[in-house]
């Protein structure tokens, strides 16, 4: 095959040819991409080299000597931790951001299409407002809202119901206990059985065509699953502390260079297979054993990747990755790796464990130290504390009206013969949203709803600006210390990154699942 | 006709590209005439015409924007003395206003000339990262503030903070101190680092903090300002931190660091003498051979082997005003007095200090 | 039941109350709930702003201060300028578009009792009393809204609001242009500068502050300014509708060009002053004008002609590789930027030049845009003669302005060159573009802020600096860029496939398939969009204050709180908040509303 391409070859038609152009042009591109990028990166280490604060990832290991306001930990005692607690707190205001926000901007986005006039203006006026004052103003001002309140000291100690003061909001709150992990665990397991009892009902409601109250048995099901849960039922998940307690010794008594191995092997395993693949696909048809730009470029780079990953395996870079499957090395002061993960959840997940999983506890207010100070005790109850309220309340009000607008649209978007058949059918007004639009809208509004959720994570950023110690507020802290700025920023970027690919992989499921199957 | 057309395009572009790089290579050319990365700065300086002078812009009393964007206050004083020196005309100053995070890289970047910017003088800025620290110009110390309605008085110490939620500043050395000093006598808090020292004692009066802490200064000024001396206590008495301010040039540049210091030392000298701007002129350099040195009065050989005018000191007291006279402008009106402070002339007891001029 | 009551059934309010207010018990319900929590707020509000502990002459007197920062006093008249200019730009546009609306005089009265209805209700539901927090920590009510003086301001405006009630059924046949209308509020506006006087800190020649504040007009010091550009804007109104009578067509594309160029123009020539040197002139502007007119040329005359065309592609990549050289080579900018509009004749000129009267009107053309080009780089590639404290001449909401207009301009191409690589057909440029949009869209752009501030001078070849309001600008434009480029994408992809089809039957080049059939497609359907994102990238810039730069929201929370002189305002920050939401709010509004009006009336964004 090669010598026929050779004796066809001819100088003259291979310049025309638009292969070789396409190919050549995407090369020296490349070439001058990775080129200039080097420069970039070269300059930045030479210059950091003769500012002497040279490049380097120490400070994660060293204590920074600095308390932060509120997380898991207050005074952490490496930079890595710090950094955590911070990236924890982030996902903490994230999480409930975005539920709070997809339910109040649902609502919102009704009541501008209610009938009810001063609830459509009302909502009309907030969004105006809203989206058209800078975030960062909106999170001053509800800051400054808070601190509005009166002082703690005014009110006597004692316990209390709900509280706001100027040191935050204080609200009763269900403690978790030691049985929670496996009380949770074992309601994911009953809401599953649910669902599955209910998909039998249906099927044979639809084979036998006489009403079998799938609902009915469904709830059943996880009613009684759920008291027999919390009646100790859960001690059945104590099975999965036993099995992560063997895989923790597994993961510690591979030796390091089994992994390393394992993972080459695996990478050029996938590699040969997705070339051949991709080889055998063209074998068919029509167009047999013709490539094209896309196949050879998937070839080249699948190649690529596995040489590079074996390479990878057998440099610091992947001593490290096995390190952490290991556990065997502290890193930066932190006992990370596996077999401590595993432990970690057979210690959660034990027979012995029991006693009811939550536990209603009130908040207290209490003298602080030995001065006439008092303050929200800090075992007792849930504290929302004032940075946190503004951030959270502001990133939460602003993506909710701008789920609101996609909500409306989404809502408008289905054509008005829906609503007019199902009213037609006989449908209450509640129902033909709940059954008709909502579903419908749902399928509309997932694309523009993740994005906004995107919007939320990287929003939450601004908590820096109200003393609120989220991840970048924490880092800016460690380099003010360290004067290490680029790590820091690296650690930024691949945070937000694998944030903002978490929440678009988990919105392109959904969006996979809901599209319509087009026939 | 059409393979001319092609030559002719091409050769039009050719010169198009030359004449192109002719410019190019004059404006090259000029920009490798303003690379001194081997020159003094006070050369640097002198051959520009003015002083860049990196301050904060939004530090009360020490280098604050007015309503017309001018900068005043102690430290922006100490940059158009340094002008006054080196040009005679104190006005000869670009000010840039930095951050607490990026002050060090401008310095470093040759973005600024000098960084009076209540800089507090630490080993490893005057060493690791390539600093050169001028006399201390403002004593300060790190102090807390509470109410005295909430049973905090001066005397409290810092073991009576326990369980108390502390608001500071960041990007400064205050919040590690407060971690270090709290930690030493077993004190838990929680500490709240807001970006500014505004914000912190918002906090503090809204009541989300119990205690805010920073440098004393700073307290002092703001309790005057609230109007609230009987009812704020700064405590404790002695700082839990030393924070000497004063003027950071690069390193390994005594040309430009002894211009620096000597207009430093100058104020204080003139203080010294009680020579004001108002009464300069009237200085009998005879009597006082040492002033006369310092004014240039007697051929000023002293300033002009500095490279600097004979009478650039003279110009630094007529224009700008000694020590005293641009403490008592700048912070006496938010309620700090030198008097029996650490920033008092050391013959009252106080620190403020300079070698003799001779 | 009192639902079914007469009232609520025959009188016309009655119904609407019914119909709007109360349809149902849960709608009842709603109306309570929503009602309670508007007046709360409402009323939390006005108590926080009246409240005596805040000094709002903190806000009036340092509004120079918000508005340019240090911007020598010498040098006003630009200032006024660059605003006139924007304003007689739209009065010109307001003439011109006038799409001769009319309203009657009871309309007009029908929107006067309606506000005077609301002031009337909102003074009605005012507090009279707010909370002051005590040095020492307790609380003081203190009254802010006395009842006379309540009763002395809601008796004129009840009177006003029963008088247009009754005035409001006049029967005129007179018709008013609304267009007339409206700038005769705006008038109102200006004329209330006048008559309005507020408590202003004044100093005496001593400089010492004139107790108690003196009252004096709102705008004390440019009330005369804004008469003029009034005027000016009236006249030039006046203009456009005379223009559009004559039914000049130019205009209509005049227009839309010189707002594009307007913000240009301000930036580089009248609010920057800057200093150009003839030499520079001589030896690099105007031979890139003669050497690039004389290609340009060329290109023009030869662009129909049978022999060359077989060496298009050749001619067009060798341009392009050319180019490439010249951004890489250290030439003026002034060179590497007419290159790129080189390029873009090079595409559009076998389309277009294809007559002898449409040869010469894209000569023209490309004169034109040489010589505005070469004008606008000249600008802003020089110095600034103007002389300023801090040596910048912006800050403050010429700053702002400058963030969002710059960060709209720059990131255009940038997202349009992103988009177009992300939907290549050349995988190595798809996975490039995909990674940078990707990774820039994924980090906050407070993150690439910080980036901008404290590293971006680490990255750069020594020698090479640029001040911090430039690496922003870099940054934001890099930031925006990547949003610019989802949205393109979203127009690029809705351009259906038959029209690639028929540009390849027609035999498009690859370049001229690209910019003269796709893009302009794409870019229709996203206008909204755009007009959206430009709205945000406004309240976006507001995050710089973060990393120091002197920006609207910094003056506002960190420079005015600490002013200890002449006038103490440390401390003052909440102030400075409330009137920044404000005034952001004012902008982004009107913006929002202008620009919907707009797109409607051009019928953007619908095909």
């Amino acid at each position: 095959m090669l010598g026929k391409v050779l004796k066809n070859f001819d100088i003259r038609t291979f310049w025309r040819d638009v292969r070789f152009l396409k190919w050549a042009g995407q090369v020296l591109f490349l070439i001058l991409f990775a080129y200039s990028l080097v420069l970039f990166v070269q300059t930045g280490i030479n210059n950091l080299q003769s500012t002497n604060i040279p490049f380097s990832f120490d400070f994660l290991g060293d204590t920074p000597g600095v308390s932060i306001a509120e997380g898991f930990e207050t005074l952490p005692d490496s930079g890595l931790r710090m950094l955590h607690v911070g990236m924890f707190n982030m996902i903490r205001i994230m999480i409930g951001g975005i539920i709070v926000a997809t339910i109040f901007g649902t609502l919102l986005g009704i009541a501008r299409l209610s009938s009810n006039w001063i609830v459509e203006k009302a909502a009309t006026a907030l969004l105006e407002v809203v989206r058209n004052v800078p975030l960062l103003v909106q999170i001053l001002f509800f800051q400054a809202f808070l601190l509005a309140f009166p002082r703690l000291e005014e009110r006597d100690r004692g316990e209390i119901m709900f509280h706001v003061s100027s040191k935050g909001i204080a609200y009763p709150w269900p403690e978790r206990q030691e049985s929670a992990f496996m009380f949770f665990g074992f309601l994911l397991l009953t809401i599953y059985l649910a669902r599955r009892v209910f998909k039998w009902r249906v099927s044979l409601l639809e084979k036998e065509g006489r009403d079998t109250n799938p609902f009915l048995w469904s709830f059943l099901t996880f009613l009684v699953l759920t008291f027999g849960n919390w009646a100790g039922g859960y001690k059945l998940m104590g099975i999965i502390g036993l099995i992560s307690g063997y895989i923790s010794t597994i993961f510690d008594s591979i030796p390091s260079i089994a992994y390393q191995a394992l993972f080459s092997v695996i990478a050029v395993f996938f590699a040969f297979r997705y070339i051949r693949k991709q080889i055998r696909n063209t074998d068919t048809g029509e167009i047999r054993g013709i490539l094209s730009d896309d196949d050879y470029f998937r070839i080249i780079l699948s190649g690529v990747v596995a040489v590079f990953v074996v390479l990878l395996m057998f440099m610091p870079f992947g001593q490290n990755i096995t390190y952490f499957l290991e556990g065997d090395e502290l890193f930066y002061k932190s006992n990370w790796g596996m077999p401590q993960f595993f432990d970690g959840v057979a210690k959660r997940f034990d027979f012995n464990i029991s006693g009811p999983p939550v536990i209603m506890s009130y908040p207290e207010i209490v003298q602080a130290g030995t001065t006439k100070f008092t303050r929200y005790s800090p075992d007792l109850g849930k504290v929302t504390t004032v940075g946190y309220f503004a951030t959270w309340f502001g990133v939460t009000l602003y993506t909710a009206i701008f789920i609101s607008e996609v909500v409306r649209s989404g809502i408008m978007a289905i054509s008005k013969g829906q609503s007019e058949a199902g009213l037609s059918l006989g449908l209450r007004r509640r129902s033909l949203l709940r059954l008709i639009i909502l579903p419908q809208a749902f399928r509309v509004m997932l694309p523009p709803m993740g994005n906004q959720y995107l919007n939320l994570a990287k929003n939450t950023s601004l908590g820096v600006a109200v003393a609120y110690p989220e991840v970048v507020a924490v880092g800016q802290t460690l380099y003010n210390q360290e004067g290490q700025t680029l790590p820091v920023f690296l650690v930024w970027m691949i945070f937000y990154c694998s944030i903002s690919l978490s929440i678009s992989s988990i919105i392109n499921y959904y969006n996979r699942k809901m599209k319509i199957v087009e026939r | 006709m059409s393979k001319k057309a092609i030559v002719s395009l091409l050769v039009l572009s050719m010169v198009a590209v030359a004449c192109a790089t002719d410019t190019a290579e004059e404006e090259v050319a000029v920009e490798e005439e303003h690379d001194h990365s081997d020159e003094s700065t006070l050369e640097m300086v002198l051959e520009r015409g003015f002083v860049k002078c990196g301050v904060s812009g939004s530090a009360t009393a020490f280098s604050e924007t007015g309503a017309d964007g001018s900068i005043t206050g102690f430290d922006a004083d100490y940059c158009y003395a340094v002008a006054a020196a080196l040009f005679g005309d104190y006005s000869k100053v670009e000010f840039k206003s930095l951050t607490s995070a990026e002050r060090f890289t401008s310095l470093a970047a040759g973005d600024i000339d000098v960084l009076i910017r209540n800089t507090t003088w630490t080993q490893s800025r005057d060493t690791e990262l390539g600093n050169d620290f001028g006399p201390t110009t403002y004593f300060d110390g790190q102090q807390l503030m509470g109410r005295n309605s909430d049973g905090i008085s001066s005397s409290s110490t810092l073991a009576d903070i326990d369980g108390l939620s502390v608001c500071t500043n960041a990007g400064t050395t205050t919040e590690k101190n407060i971690t270090e000093g709290a930690g030493l006598v077993g004190a838990t808090i929680t500490l709240v680092t807001v970006e500014k020292f505004s914000e912190a004692m918002d906090k503090f009066i809204a009541g989300e903090c119990d205690i805010v802490t920073t440098d004393g200064s700073a307290l002092v000024g703001r309790r005057a300002v609230n109007d609230a001396l009987n009812d704020w206590s700064i405590f404790p008495q002695s700082p839990i931190s030393k924070e000497p301010l004063g003027p950071v040039y690069r390193s390994n540049d005594s040309m430009w660091g002894d211009v620096i210091n000597w207009v430093v030392y100058a104020t204080i000298i003139a203080d010294e003498y009680g020579v004001t701007s108002a009464n300069v002129d009237s200085v009998d350099t005879d009597a006082l051979p040492e002033l006369g040195r310092l004014f240039g009065a007697n051929d000023g050989e002293l300033q002009t082997v500095m490279g600097l005018s004979a009478d650039a000191f003279y110009n630094v007291i007529k224009q700008v005003g000694n020590y005293d006279e641009i403490y008592s402008r700048n912070l006496n009106p938010v309620g700090l007095f030198r008097e029996g402070g650490a920033n008092d002339r050391w013959t009252n007891g106080g620190l403020i200090y300079a070698p003799p001029a001779r | 039941m009192i639902r079914d009551s007469k009232f609520f059934i025959e009188n016309p309010y009655g119904r609407w109350i019914r119909d709007n207010l109360f349809s149902s018990s849960s709608s009842a319900f709603l109306t309570f709930f929503a009602g309670f929590m508007v007046i709360y707020s409402y009323r939390g509000i006005v108590g926080f702003i009246l409240n005596p502990e805040r000094m709002w002459t903190s806000v009036t007197y340092n509004m120079k201060l918000y508005m340019i920062l240090a911007y020598p006093d010498e040098a006003m008249i630009r200032v006024w300028l660059s605003v006139g200019l924007a304003l007689i730009l739209g009065g010109l546009s307001i003439g011109f578009y006038n799409s001769g609306k009319t309203i009657s005089l009871g309309g007009i009265f029908q929107k006067l009792f309606t506000i005077s209805a609301v002031i009337a209700l909102l003074i009605a539901l005012a507090p009279t009393n707010t909370n002051v927090i005590q040095n020492d920590g307790s609380i003081e009510v203190v009254e802010i809204i006395p009842q006379d003086v309540r009763m002395l301001i809601l008796g004129p405006s009840l009177v006003l609001t029963l008088a247009f009630f009754f005035l409001r059924n006049i029967k005129i046949k007179n018709l008013f242009n609304t267009a007339k209308v409206n700038l005769t509020y705006f008038g109102l506006i200006i004329a209330s500068l006048y008559f309005i006087k507020i408590p202003t800190i004044s100093l005496d020649s001593s400089g010492e502050r004139i107790i108690p504040d003196p009252f004096l007009p709102i705008a004390s010091t440019t009330y005369i300014p804004w008469t003029i550009l009034y005027i000016g804007m009236l006249l030039f109104f006046f203009i456009g509708s005379l223009l559009k009578n004559r039914d000049i067509k130019i205009m209509a594309r005049l227009i839309p060009i010189s707002w594009f160029l307007c913000p240009l123009f301000i930036f580089s020539w009248i609010f920057k002053k800057p200093l150009v040197e003839l030499n520079t002139v001589f030896s690099a502007d105007i031979p890139s004008i003669l050497v690039f007119g004389i290609i340009g040329f060329l290109i023009i005359r030869f662009s129909d002609n049978q022999s060359i065309g077989v060496y298009r592609t050749p001619i067009n990549i060798g341009f392009l590789v050319l180019s490439i050289v010249v951004f890489l080579l250290p030439l003026v900018f002034i060179f590497k930027a007419t290159m790129v509009l080189l390029l873009l004749l090079l595409v559009v000129s076998p389309a277009i030049a294809t007559t002898k009267e449409g040869k010469r009107q894209l000569f023209i053309v490309w004169v034109v845009s040489l010589f505005v080009l070469t004008f606008l780089i000249r600008g802003a590639s020089s110095d600034t003669m103007l002389v300023t404290p801090t040596g910048s001449i912006f800050g403050g909401f010429s700053l702002t302005w400058l963030l969002a207009i710059f960060g709209t301009y720059a990131s255009f191409p940038l997202g349009l060159a992103l988009a177009l690589g992300r939907t290549s057909t050349l995988p190595v440029i798809r996975i490039i573009c995909t990674g940078i949009i990707e990774i820039v869209r994924s980090v906050p752009y407070i993150t690439w802020l910080f980036f901008a501030s404290v590293m971006l001078t680490v990255f750069l070849p020594a020698g090479v600096e640029f001040n911090l309001i430039i690496r922003v600008l870099i940054l934001t434009a890099f930031f925006s860029g990547a949003y610019f480029a989802e949205y393109i994408r979203g127009g690029l992809q809705s351009i259906p496939k038959g029209q690639y089809e028929a540009a390849n039957a027609i035999g498009m080049n690859p370049f001229q398939r690209i910019f003269l059939v796709i893009v302009p497609q794409a870019l229709r359907t996203i206008i909204p969009t755009l007009v959206g994102s430009v709205i945000t990238s406004f309240k976006d810039s507001s995050l710089v204050a973060i990393i120091g730069l002197f920006d609207i929201l910094r003056i506002g929370t960190s420079v005015i709180p600490a002013q200890s002189q002449p006038v103490v305002f440390i401390g003052r920050n909440l102030e400075q908040l409330v009137f920044l939401s404000f005034f952001f709010w004012v902008f982004t509004f009107v913006f929002s509303r202008r620009s919907m009006k707009f797109e409607k009336r051009l019928g953007l964004g619908e095909r």
